[in-house]
């Protein structure tokens, strides 16, 4: 009996209120929508921050794994750098270490072009200067080219004759392959491209697929010996490019 | 698009918000809150039950939220068994909707809250039980004594009613 009572009467309120209404206060609209999320209004290019992120990651790990081949494609520029060379007298050289040295001193004339002359003449770096060079690789920047032809200029000469017949030999050797790294160089990170060989071309490519902009969101420069290296980032507010074109 | 749906639904929710709160002021702020849950949650509406019931759900929450922390001690109050009016002949009649919500509102958190949920909202005393974090028997009483208090009140405005229509 009770039950039903109390049923009734929780019925004529809930009658009474099911319709009503009460305006709220003017300006409440005017608090509310400040606080709302701007998401919906402002469209944010997720995509894109993903598929920066992804790339700067790669290129992290890709950074790190390369640096100890830096060594590695010294040796292959050798080449290329002794056919400029042509007109100079070949290097004395007692000692194969050293060499090397030589090498990575030519090559700096051949990409610096202005600092060829101060180069021309073939030298041997003390192998004290050459450790500094190979610590310094990884910066690829024409500073520090440079900055190598500093340490190469007190030079030492010896046994001229064995070195020329064993240069010439290489000489012969590479003729072949000269113009096509050469170009990749000097190019600079628009070199063209003929085809994916490394990383940092299939990066290149997808890249040059999404992204439409005269800078990339990201940009490696790659050369033949399966060796790639970032030269420049852009994401919107993020720019690097230490090798902006003149 | 947000703010065509507030106004075209505000005036109900805070209808909604008032019989949870003490006055407008407090209804305001809750019908606030309400709203911004609301948007932010509006992409998990999956279309079960209309929309408005979907707001008026959120509203009601939000409201048992801003309450709650009142009711920590009402679990371990003795409630007297309510006191038992005779309920025949009970007449509505000349009360409005606005003289019920002023009665409502006069209630203590705990009172309020029950007597909402359960009559207006029609939560069953285990839901009831579980979103205060009371025990059922707390909220069956809280019930009772809501319904009680509710009568008196009632009698009382009418017994004015009556007074100032007939003298």
């Amino acid at each position: 009996m009770h039950h039903t009572q109390d049923k009734e009467f929780d019925r004529l309120f809930k009658d009474r209120f099911d319709q009503a209404e009460l305006e709220p206060s003017a300006g409440l609209w005017d608090k509310i929508e400040p606080q709302l999320q701007p998401a919906v209004k402002k469209h944010f290019p997720v995509y894109w921050m993903a598929a920066a992120l992804a790339a700067l990651a790669l290129t992290a790990g890709l950074l790190f794994i390369n640096k100890p081949e830096k060594i590695r494609l010294q040796g292959q520029q050798e080449n290329m750098a002794r056919v400029e060379d042509k007109p100079v007298t070949p290097v004395v050289n007692n000692n194969t270490s050293d060499r090397t040295a030589i090498q990575e001193v030519e090559i700096s004339s051949v990409v610096s072009g202005e600092s060829d002359k101060k180069v021309s003449i073939p030298v041997v770096v003390p192998a004290s200067a050459k450790k500094d060079l190979i610590v310094m690789q990884p910066i690829p920047t024409d500073d520090h080219l440079k900055v190598i032809v500093e340490h190469v200029k007190p030079v030492v000469q010896q046994s001229a004759e064995t070195l020329q017949e064993e240069g010439q030999k290489t000489l012969a050797a590479a003729g072949t392959e000269m113009n096509e790294p050469d170009k990749v160089i000097n190019d600079n990170e628009q070199a063209e491209r003929k085809g994916i060989r490394n990383f940092g071309d299939l990066v290149n490519y997808v890249v040059d697929k999404v992204d439409k902009r005269e800078q990339k969101i990201v940009r490696f420069k790659t050369d033949d010996d399966d060796e790639s290296s970032l030269v420049a980032i852009n994401i919107g507010f993020i720019k690097f490019n230490p090798k902006k074109h003149k | 698009m947000q703010a065509e749906l507030y106004k075209q639904t505000a005036s109900k929710m805070l209808m909604v918000c008032m019989r949870y709160a003490k006055d407008k002021m407090e209804a305001e702020d809750v019908l606030q809150i309400g709203y911004i849950k609301i948007f932010q949650k509006i992409r998990e509406y999956r279309g079960e039950g209309s929309f408005e019931g979907w707001m008026r759900r959120i509203m009601v929450h939000t409201a048992i939220e801003s309450y709650r922390k009142n009711l920590k001690y009402l679990g371990h109050v003795q409630i007297e068994e309510a006191f038992e009016q005779p309920s025949t002949g009970f007449d509505f009649g000349t009360l409005g909707m606005q003289d019920l919500l002023n009665i409502i509102q006069k209630l203590a958190d705990g009172y309020r809250l029950v007597f909402n949920m359960y009559a207006i909202e029609g939560y069953s005393h285990k839901e009831i039980a579980e979103t205060l974090g009371i025990s059922e028997g707390a909220s069956k009483s809280q019930l009772s004594r809501a319904r009680a208090i509710l009568r008196e009140e009632i009698i009382k405005m009418e017994a004015i009613n009556y007074a100032s229509h007939t003298g």
